[in-house]
């Protein structure tokens, strides 16, 4: 029953922070569009302006003449793209963290071999007609395991990779991705967790079957 | 378990084989042994029936509860 409790509030709360993570961001902008669209009125009626796209794709851009138009209503004229991104050729990123991340890009793929190995000698059991038996669950629990060590080592090696690029790029705007835990992968572990209970559960059946005589 | 399978004693008073009961009750000898040894979880009445048919005997006779 514990365990049950356990499961239910593990659940409620990925989902709670995967919300927060994915969906409440996009509310929040959506709401500020939404204000300023309300406010870009002319003369108390709607503004007949059409709306730029929020992401511009290059077959909207077109050159009639001598104007770079967007969808034929937009002119582009004196435009400054400011790209105030800067390489740092002098700079060498830090040997330790660049050794972590070598070492983590190695344990990542050895997860996800893991993980495909596993699943796997799952098929293979499910082809061979074994699959309700104690070998296949701990297969399942292993990828279960191995999903949330994923989830961990993924975030620990973004980390580096951002602390690395921090040295050698000069970015005048500081941009951190402070949610970047991978909930989906979580996700994925919980329900493989209940695939193996499930199974478990099938496997007391089939025995119990196996013995009846 | 504190239900026996008595099916050897059964089997020793008819003279039977475990071969010779399996093919007249119509299941394999592994669950044969299962059942002989006492490792089954569940006997279905059909079984116990073509049991008793083939022994000539009755439930109580294979069946016993020990406490």
């Amino acid at each position: 029953m514990k365990k049950l409790k356990a499961l239910q509030f593990l659940i409620y709360l990925v989902f709670g922070l995967l919300i927060i993570h994915d969906v409440l961001p996009g509310f929040t902008r959506g709401f500020i569009d939404g204000f300023r669209d309300g406010t870009n009125e002319a003369h108390g009626q709607p503004s007949k302006t059409q709306l730029l796209p929020a992401v511009l794709k290059g077959d909207v851009l077109t050159q009639r003449g001598s104007d770079l138009k967007i969808n034929g209503d937009y002119t582009l004229q004196n435009i400054y793209l400011n790209a105030d991104v800067q390489l740092n050729a002098n700079a060498q990123a830090n040997t330790l963290l660049t050794t972590i991340s070598a070492v983590l890009t190695l344990g990542v793929a050895t997860l996800l071999v893991l993980i495909a190995i596993s699943i796997n000698k799952i098929v293979v059991s499910i082809v061979n007609g074994n699959m309700f038996e104690s070998k296949s669950i701990r297969y399942l629990q292993r990828i279960g395991l191995l999903l949330l060590t994923y989830a961990v080592a993924d975030v620990i090696y973004q980390r580096i990779n951002i602390a690395i690029l921090r040295d050698v790029i000069h970015t005048p705007l500081h941009v951190y991705n402070t949610t970047s835990f991978n909930f989906e992968v979580v996700i994925c572990a919980i329900l493989v967790f209940i695939a193996a209970e499930a199974f478990k559960y099938g496997a007391q059946l089939k025995t119990e079957q196996d013995l009846t005589i | 378990m504190p239900i026996i399978i008595n099916l050897d004693v059964m089997m020793a008073r008819r003279k039977m084989s475990l071969n010779e009961l399996s093919a007249r009750v119509g299941i394999t000898l592994s669950n044969l042994s299962i059942l002989k040894t006492g490792k089954a979880k569940a006997i279905r009445i059909e079984t116990l029936e073509a049991i008793c048919k083939a022994l000539e005997c009755q439930p109580g006779d294979i069946l016993e509860y020990k406490d």
